[in-house]
C-alpha cells in the first residue's frame, strides 16, 4: 500500500526554517528522510517553500480567479509531503508519528489511490 | 410486562450470530473487509433468523449462510464487479470449509482481530461500538441506529463510510503487538461497554432478552483472552449489573440500595465473583475491575443486608484517580452523600465543569439528594426539578418529581 504523509506545520515551524535554530530544524527532516530511505519505504517526497509564496487559482464562470496565498487561510499549512510504501495503515501511522512536525503541527496520512 | 421470548428464537439467534461473526472475521482475514460480502451475509442472517426457529438450526449453519448469501449476490453480480468479487470470495470460503469438512464449532474464530479492527484509532470513536455490533454480531443498521438514537439511513451511511475507510486505507486486521496492546484493548473494552448500555437504552421497556449484546461481545473477548484482568473485570461488571436488571425494568423507580435483593440473579453474581477472584490474581487493577468491585459491593447487600458505603467510597477514590471521568466523579459524590457526608459530596460536584453537567441528569439527581441531606432545602427542590425535567425514563422522572414535592413541604410558606 502507498500512503501520502502530508507534513502540516504551524507558523512558528515555518519561522524556524530561517531562525537561529534553522540547522536543527533541517537536520530533523534530513534524519527522518534518511530513516525512510534506510527502511526502503520511501517512494518520493518534497519539501515546499513557505505558504506565502503560494498562489491559488480557481476557474469560475469561464474566468480565472487568481489569489495570493494558499487555498485555505488556516493557521496550519502544508509544508511538504512524502509518499511511502508500507504494508498497512498501522505502519504508515508509525512513520507519521516520527515526522518532525507531528509534535507541533500535524501529519495527514492518506492512502494513494491506485489507478 | 415484557413479551415472553421463544426459546427456539433464542437458540436460532445465538447460532446465527455466532456463525455470522466467525464468517465475517474469516472473510476479513482472507480478503480484507468486504462490504458487499458482509452485506450479503447479513441478509442471509436475517433469512436464517426467520427460518431457523421453525425448521431448527441446520447441521452446518455456516454452509447454510454462505449458500444463501451467494445466491443473493448472484443477481447483483451481473451489475457490478465488486459484487462479483464478493461472490467469488464467499465461494472460495465455502470450498475451503467443505474441503476441510469444517462445521460451525471448528470454524476458525478470528473475531478478536475483527474487534481490534472495529476499534482502531483511525475509526471515528462514535462509530466503533456500532461497527462492532454490525460486523461481529450481524445487527442491521436500523436496529443499531435505534439504540444510538440516530436515523437508520444516517447510521447506514456512516457504517458504510467506516467500512470503506477500513478497506481503502488498509486498516490492519490483526491483534496489536505488545507495545500497543494495552491501549488498543482499552478501546475494545470501552466499545463493548457502550454496546451494553446502548442495548439497555434500546430495550428499556421492551424485551429483556435483547439486552445481551454487550454481554455477548464481552464473553467472545473473554474466550479469546481468558487471562486479561480487565477483560475479566468487564465481564464481571456486566454480570453484576445484569443480575439486578430484573428489578430495574419495573415501572416504579426504586433507588439501588432499597431494591428487593431476592429478585437478583444469584447465579450471575456468583459467576461474576469467580471472574473477579481470577482477575485479582494478576494484581493489575484497572478501570473495569474497580467498577466491577463497586457493583460487587452493591450486590453484597443481598448477603449482608446493608450497603457498605464506606467501602464504596474507598473504591471510587481509586477509580477516579485511575480513570477520571464525569460519570465516576458523580458516582463518587453519590457514595459520599450516602455514607453520610453530603457536604463532601457537594464539594466534589462543585469541582466539575458546569459546561459538562448543565444538562446531565445524574449530576442533578445526586446534587439534589446531597442538598436535601445537607439541609439546603430550597436549592434541593430546585435541583430535583431540574433532575426530573432531564430524566428520560418515566419511572425515574416520576420518582424525582415526587422527591421534589415531598421536600417542598418542608419549605416555609411564602
Amino acid at each position: 500500500m502507498q500512503y501520502m504523509l502530508a507534513a502540516i506545520e504551524t507558523k512558528s515551524d515555518f519561522d524556524r526554517r530561517s531562525g537561529p535554530d534553522a540547522e536543527t530544524y533541517w537536520a530533523g527532516w534530513q534524519v527522518y528522510t534518511r530513516a525512510l530511505q534506510e527502511a526502503g519505504v520511501l517512494v518520493t517526497g518534497e519539501a515546499l517553500n513557505l505558504p506565502e509564496t503560494a498562489t491559488t487559482v480557481r476557474a469560475r464562470d469561464g474566468k480565472h480567479v487568481i489569489e495570493d496565498g494558499p487555498f485555505s487561510d488556516s493557521r496550519e499549512q502544508l509544508a511538504g509531503f512524502y509518499v511511502i510504501e508500507v504494508s498497512d495503515l498501522d505502519a504508515a501511522l508509525a512513520w507519521a508519528a516520527r515526522m518532525p512536525c507531528a509534535e507541533s503541527g500535524a501529519v495527514e496520512v492518506r492512502p494513494v489511490l491506485a489507478m | 410486562m415484557a413479551a415472553a421470548v421463544d426459546p427456539r428464537q433464542t437458540v436460532a439467534e445465538h447460532a446465527g450470530r455466532e456463525v455470522f461473526g466467525k464468517l465475517t472475521s474469516y472473510l476479513a482475514g482472507r480478503y480484507g473487509t468486504h462490504a458487499e460480502a458482509e452485506d450479503a451475509l447479513s441478509k442471509a442472517l436475517i433469512a436464517a433468523l426467520e427460518a431457523w426457529p421453525k425448521t431448527g438450526v441446520p447441521d452446518n449453519p455456516a454452509a447454510w449462510l454462505l449458500t444463501v448469501a451467494r445466491r443473493r449476490l448472484a443477481d447483483t453480480a451481473r451489475r457490478g464487479s465488486r459484487a462479483h468479487a464478493a461472490q467469488t470470495h464467499l465461494e472460495m470460503i465455502q470450498d475451503e470449509l467443505e474441503n476441510e469438512a469444517m462445521t460451525a464449532t471448528d470454524l476458525p474464530d478470528r473475531r478478536l482481530e475483527l474487534m481490534f479492527t472495529c476499534t482502531h484509532p483511525a475509526i471515528d470513536r462514535a462509530l466503533q461500538a456500532p461497527l462492532m455490533l454490525q460486523s461481529v454480531l450481524g445487527f442491521d443498521a436500523e436496529a443499531i441506529a435505534a439504540a444510538f438514537l440516530i436515523p437508520g439511513n444516517t447510521m447506514g451511511q456512516r457504517l458504510a463510510r467506516a467500512k470503506n475507510k477500513i478497506r481503502e486505507a488498509a486498516v490492519p486486521f490483526a491483534v496489536p503487538d505488545e507495545a500497543e496492546h494495552a491501549t488498543r484493548l482499552a478501546a475494545v473494552l470501552d466499545a463493548i461497554y457502550v454496546c451494553y448500555h446502548a442495548g439497555w437504552a434500546m430495550n428499556g421497556s421492551g424485551s429483556k432478552a435483547k439486552r445481551s449484546e454487550g454481554i455477548w461481545l464481552a464473553s467472545i473477548l473473554l474466550h479469546a483472552l481468558p487471562d486479561q484482568p480487565e477483560v475479566l473485570g468487564l465481564n464481571a461488571l456486566l454480570l453484576y449489573i445484569d443480575a439486578r436488571r430484573e428489578t430495574e425494568v419495573s415501572s416504579i423507580y426504586i433507588p439501588l440500595d432499597e431494591r428487593d435483593t431476592r429478585a437478583w440473579d444469584k447465579r450471575k453474581i456468583h459467576a461474576a465473583d469467580k471472574l473477579m477472584a481470577k482477575a485479582a490474581q494478576a494484581e493489575l487493577p484497572g478501570r473495569f475491575q474497580l467498577e466491577a468491585a463497586i457493583q460487587s459491593a452493591h450486590c453484597d447487600r443481598a448477603r449482608t443486608g446493608r450497603t457498605d458505603w464506606k467501602a464504596i467510597v474507598g473504591l471510587y477514590t481509586v477509580l477516579i484517580r485511575l480513570a477520571p471521568s464525569t460519570g465516576s466523579t458523580i458516582g463518587y459524590a453519590a457514595a459520599l452523600c450516602l455514607s453520610g457526608r453530603p457536604d463532601a459530596a457537594l464539594e466534589v460536584l462543585d469541582a466539575l465543569d458546569p459546561k459538562l453537567t448543565r444538562d446531565h441528569q445524574p449530576y442533578w439527581a445526586v446534587r439534589a439528594k446531597a442538598l436535601e441531606d445537607n439541609g439546603q432545602t430550597r436549592l434541593g427542590v430546585e435541583a430535583y426539578a431540574i433532575a426530573s425535567g432531564l430524566a428520560i425514563a418515566p419511572a425515574e422522572k416520576a420518582f424525582l418529581l415526587d422527591r421534589m414535592m415531598q421536600l417542598k413541604k418542608n419549605l416555609p410558606d411564602m
